[in-house]
């Protein structure tokens, strides 16, 4: 049963890595295709570091006001 | 993992590759509709193919069981016209002008009348002697040395006689389907075993199988000295500049690279002689060197490989004026790849499809001629970038123009 849960698997791994393969290397549009998905990806890649950016200017910034406040009720 | 699970893993990428190309969301339609067509076609073919080798089969059959019975039943008087016919037949084999003689036939005697060149006359007697009912010959013929001056004699093709149906250049339907028969059995035969003798036997099933079902030449097929196979192309096109304009393109090679996406490079690196980079098979480029063989100003352009290329060729570019001061342009040439006709079926399934490459690079120069710009090799290129490189090498002086002859 296991064995053939695990072959089952591999065919549906390899199923989708070539259909995924093929997608992106496609003879007619694969160059668009790919170009696009570069473009998303670093797009993607620069809201993150933004975001990261902004979270941890936040962060400090919360981290300060709360040594402040520490301070001042002390 | 397992070799099952490791066949699986194949097979699935196989089946998920072959399944997104067929049902790819922009351009699946049109595949399966190509795939469906070509499926369509290739039905076609088959039972056209079918017909004609089950008719083959019975013409055969019919005279095997007419051979058979003649052994064995009493000769009798033949027809005049019967005999004719098969004389006719037998100098069609080994004559080269066969309409140039005259059979008369009576009582199974057969006269010859007509003009014959000297050394087919033994092998034509000899064979009309050996004709079923010929019993006894005449010879009126007219026996020349040459074919000069005999209007009757010229052209024609030499024949050789009977020859062993496995030795001709043609197989008959039936020969192709026993011989395909017999070259499947011999590769399944040798596959199935380990040792020396089996891979021979199934190299020779697979060759036989190979001429059987292209019915070409096995040295053609795979490119072998002389017999190698030239692949011929051509394209007549109408283009709206004068013939001038597209002759001053086509005499200067260099320029060829910056218009054809197909081709690379053309460099020149003697007096007259150039060196051609194209696009080849899976992203690779195939090189040689070629020069300009004739040059006829405004009218005409030929060019050819230079011996021991790795890919031979040949071609002319022909240019006519049309009545609406229009060009139509007409180029034909032929090249021998290098590996016979497999190379080049090898070469397509890589995507190099020489046809489509020179319809698109045709494309591109009608494009440049009247519009005034095309793209090629990502950039876009105008008459005016070309022109004074055109009117430089105009300037440079005879250089090829060879008007010769």
């Amino acid at each position: 049963m296991n064995l053939w849960k695990s072959n089952s698997l591999m065919f549906l791994f390899g199923f989708g890595i070539g259909a995924g393969v093929m997608f992106l290397l496609d003879p007619e549009r694969g160059r668009h295709r790919r170009a696009v998905l570069r473009e998303k990806a670093v797009e993607t890649l620069e809201e993150i570091e933004t975001k990261a950016a902004e979270t941890a200017s936040g962060v400090v910034k919360r981290a300060r006001g709360l040594a402040v406040e520490a301070r001042r009720a002390l | 993992m397992n070799a099952r699970g490791t066949s699986l893993l194949l097979g699935g990428l196989g089946l998920g590759a072959g399944l997104m190309y067929l049902f790819d969301p922009d351009r699946g339609r049109r595949r399966r509709a190509r795939v469906r067509d070509r499926a369509v076609g290739a039905l076609h073919d088959l039972e056209q193919s079918a017909g004609k080798t089950a008719r083959d089969l019975a013409h055969r059959g019919q005279g095997l069981l007419a051979h058979a019975r003649a052994v064995f039943e009493p000769e009798q008087a033949v027809e005049p016209d019967v005999l004719e016919q098969r004389v006719r037949s037998e100098i069609g084999r080994v004559v080269s002008h066969p309409g140039s003689i005259d059979v008369t036939c009576y009582d199974g005697n057969v006269v010859l009348t007509g003009l014959i060149l000297q050394e087919e006359i033994h092998p034509l007697l000899d064979a009309v002697r050996r004709v079923k009912g010929v019993k006894s010959t005449t010879d009126w013929l007219c026996e020349v040395p040459g074919a000069e001056h005999i209007s009757a004699l010229q052209g024609g093709v030499p024949r050789t006689g009977r020859r062993f149906e496995l030795l001709q250049e043609n197989w008959s339907p039936a020969t192709r389907l026993l011989a395909g028969v017999a070259g499947g059995l011999l590769a399944a035969w040798g596959a199935r075993r380990r040792d020396l003798t089996s891979l021979a036997s199934a190299t020779a099933g697979v060759a036989l199988l190979a001429r059987a079902w292209t019915n070409t030449d096995l040295r053609r097929l795979l490119g072998v000295g002389r017999y190698a196979a030239p692949i011929a192309l051509q394209k007549t096109l109408r283009i709206d500049a004068p013939v001038a304009d597209l002759f001053e393109f086509w005499r200067n090679p260099e320029n060829y690279p910056r218009v054809f996406a197909h081709v690379r490079e053309v460099k020149k690196v003697g007096e007259n002689l150039y060196h051609w980079s194209v696009a080849g098979p899976a992203g690779s480029h195939v090189g040689w060197e070629g020069t300009i063989t004739r040059l006829v100003p405004n009218e005409l352009l030929e060019f050819r490989s230079v011996a021991g290329s790795l890919v031979e060729n040949a071609g002319v570019v022909r240019l006519d004026p049309n009545y609406d001061g229009s060009t139509r342009l007409h180029i034909r040439m032929s090249y021998r790849p290098p590996a016979g006709l497999v190379g080049h079926w090898i070469a397509e399934l890589f995507g190099a499809d020489p046809k489509s490459a020179l319809d698109d690079d045709l494309a591109r120069l009608k494009s440049l001629f009247e519009r005034g710009k095309t793209r090629a090799h990502g950039e876009t290129v105008t008459r005016q970038q070309l022109q004074p490189q055109l009117k430089k090498a105009a300037a440079a002086g005879p250089m090829d123009l060879m008007a010769s002859t």
